[in-house]
């Protein structure tokens, strides 16, 4: 999960590297997505979240097509 | 030892030092063996909850923070850290609930770019942009890449 400092660095990072272009998210996105992740990782009882789990915190933050599904 | 303490005092560690301990570390202050230690590392990594260095066997993530450098470095008022990749960058003022400022690198330039987070309103500047290459699904293949 890399960071750029814009689709013009982006595009010529993908044309050097040779990568598919995957998944773009917003500084504002990737901030609420952290946020949703990490909320309860300080508690004493958490625990790794299970498939289904996982999909629910990303469903919250409206990631919720193809790309971001965790079982095929 | 109980692993719920081990991951408490590890994260401890983290937030206020900037790194992790060592399994030395963690026998000295659990009064254990460096063996038990380790043992317990092994069995916390098992959870998913730190991920161990394949060579040293030492702890090489406990998301949001890496135990080695990376393109990702979060400054705060106590302390600075290492953030295993660009989503881990904002998870780290996430988990501390603290404001701070993020000294990221353009994966495709190196240029160092500055972001400030507020802990509660989150980034101050919408400059830049994450890139996630792999979907879902493929994320644990191999973490270390992704």
């Amino acid at each position: 999960m890399l960071f750029f400092r814009s689709e013009e660095h982006l595009d010529a990072w993908l044309a050097a590297n040779k990568k598919p272009r995957g998944y773009v998210l917003s500084l504002e996105q990737t901030w609420r997505l952290s946020k949703a992740w990490y909320v309860d990782r300080r508690e004493a009882s958490w625990r790794p979240r299970a498939a289904d789990e996982a999909q629910t915190v990303l469903d919250s933050v409206g990631l919720t097509d193809d790309f971001w599904r965790l079982k095929p | 030892m109980e692993l719920d303490q081990l991951r408490i005092f590890i994260y401890a560690q983290l937030a206020d030092h900037g790194a992790a301990p060592t399994s030395d570390a963690i026998a000295s202050h659990f009064g254990t063996t460096p063996d038990d230690a380790r043992e317990a590392l092994v069995a916390l990594g098992k959870s998913r909850a730190v991920i161990l260095h394949p060579a040293s066997r030492e702890i090489w993530m406990a998301a949001p923070f890496s135990a080695v450098s990376t393109r990702f470095r979060v400054h705060g008022a106590r302390a600075s850290w290492w953030a295993n990749c660009a989503w881990d960058m904002f998870g780290i003022p996430a988990f501390l609930s603290e404001s701070v400022r993020i000294d990221a690198m353009c994966a495709d330039c190196n240029e160092h770019v500055e972001i400030d987070v507020d802990a509660r309103d989150g980034p101050r500047s919408s400059d830049g942009l994450v890139h996630i290459l792999l979907p879902a699904r493929r994320w644990y293949d191999d973490i270390g890449f992704t």
